[in-house]
């Protein structure tokens, strides 16, 4: 076995002690990253390398060799050709090069009824083409237009996510460690059906109907949950929105039941979620702490030693240190903080060390200081 | 777990109960033809997360 094949197994046998409830040699480092701050720190022009396939390769490549992370860092998910034929008007590009998200509207309060009796063909029909303008045209030309985008998503990551695996072995990394992903159906109705304002608006007007939607969507959510290599190692990524947004009484009414629904069910066909806890969740921790043992969270807020506490016995907790320090702190700051959050989340196991966020610009994290805290954490989280 | 249900969605026992399926070519057919709906599935999914 080459010696990029050891540190390969070494790494990955950190992650599979952990999913089987066992203390790994060490803390696994797992870093996030949108494949656009590796484009700042390699100093290409973002604007055009959102265009360039050959280029996200190169970047993937950087991202796994340089940033001391155990598994590759840079997440590649959105796709500016594929936006760019549908016309989109959900995911923009900004000056910067950087794809933003508008707040849209997919779908209207008075539509509940019909994306309830099918929620797919209501994706279809209603709100793919008030997403994506190009869509909004006679039958023939949708065809046309959903056909030529699913090309390019497929001809992009039928290169992206092969290239990653190679690069992963090329540098003695981890196996990735999301299988695909999915969204809590409370989120689901909120993010681009919806939107924010809309649906705080419809759980005081329509609170069944909201109630009604989230279990018509729960199929459809743990569908693209599921898939044939989903694993412990390659988990379900569910990244939470709504819940911090809501009073306690309305997270219990609408958002948990199908969420809790969608974990379970997920489990149970052996794809187990990694879950980004976006925003502070720290009145549910006890609702997380009921989700089937060995899910994965990474907490963007909290404090550690209660999060430790109420969900760390049970679950893989990952998170929590501020990716903002690393832009403005000294590297000596940044290491303490490491070894803070290490000191408290570490023992006992059921630790990953990730940063709160996906890192996106690069003043906001001095890549310098991000290599010197990873490389901290691999030589001091020892067990 | 139940099998996923939509007027735009053919499952295989949907495709098998709507098609005269040649049964000693049925394994043949379903590799050639499931995948592609479930990569429509994917690739809708993507565009709505």
């Amino acid at each position: 076995m080459s010696a990029m094949a050891e540190q390969s197994k070494e790494r990955n046998q950190l992650f599979i002690d952990l999913d089987e409830g066992r203390i790994p040699k060490r803390v696994p480092v797992h870093t996030w990253m949108d494949v656009t701050y590796v484009m700042q720190y390699a100093g290409v022009d973002v604007r055009r390398a959102q265009w360039n396939l050959e280029t996200l390769k190169e970047m993937i490549e950087i991202a796994a060799k340089t940033f001391q992370s155990d598994v590759e860092p840079a997440t590649v998910t959105r796709l500016m050709p594929v936006y760019n034929i549908l016309g989109a008007v959900n995911f923009v590009m900004g000056s910067s090069g950087q794809i933003q998200h508008p707040n849209t509207v997919g779908m209207y309060p008075e539509e509940y009824d019909e994306l309830i009796a099918d929620p797919y063909k209501f994706t279809h029909d209603k709100v793919l083409p008030r997403l994506y303008k190009n869509l909004d045209t006679t039958p023939a030309k949708r065809a046309m237009v959903f056909s030529k985008a699913m090309k390019v998503y497929n001809d992009y990551y039928s290169q992206i996510f092969p290239h990653i695996a190679m690069v992963s072995q090329k540098y003695g990394l981890a196996s990735g460690r999301v299988a695909c992903q999915t969204i809590a159906p409370f989120d689901h109705l909120a993010d681009q059906y919806r939107s924010f304002s809309g649906i705080s608006a419809d759980i005081r007007r329509y609170p069944e109907k909201v109630i009604e939607a989230c279990e018509a969507i729960l199929p459809m959510m743990v569908k693209a949950g599921i898939k044939p290599w989903s694993s412990p190692q390659a988990r379900t990524f569910i990244p939470l929105h709504m819940a911090p947004y809501l009073r306690t009484k309305d997270f219990e009414e609408f958002y948990w039941p199908t969420f809790k629904k969608l974990i379970e069910q997920l489990a149970a066909a052996g794809a187990p979620a990694l879950l980004f806890v976006e925003h502070d969740w720290t009145r549910f921790l006890d609702y997380l702490n009921e989700l089937p043992a060995g899910t994965q969270m990474m907490f963007e807020y909290g404090d550690p030693k209660l999060i430790k506490e109420k969900v760390g016995k049970k679950h893989i907790i990952s998170g929590l240190y501020p990716l903002t320090l690393l832009g403005k702190g000294t590297k000596q700051e940044c290491i303490d903080k490491a070894k803070e959050l290490v000191d408290i989340l570490a023992p006992g196991g059921n630790y990953i060390f990730s940063f709160d966020k996906v890192a996106i610009f690069l003043q906001d994290a001095k890549p310098e200081n991000l290599i010197a805290v990873n490389e901290f954490v691999k030589e001091y989280a020892q067990y | 777990m139940d099998e996923f249900k939509s007027e735009y969605y053919t499952s295989w026992s949907d495709y098998q109960q709507n098609n005269e399926v040649q049964e000693d070519a049925a394994d043949l057919i379903e590799t050639n033809t499931q995948p592609y709906e479930e990569e429509v599935f994917d690739f809708t999914m993507w565009l709505v997360f």
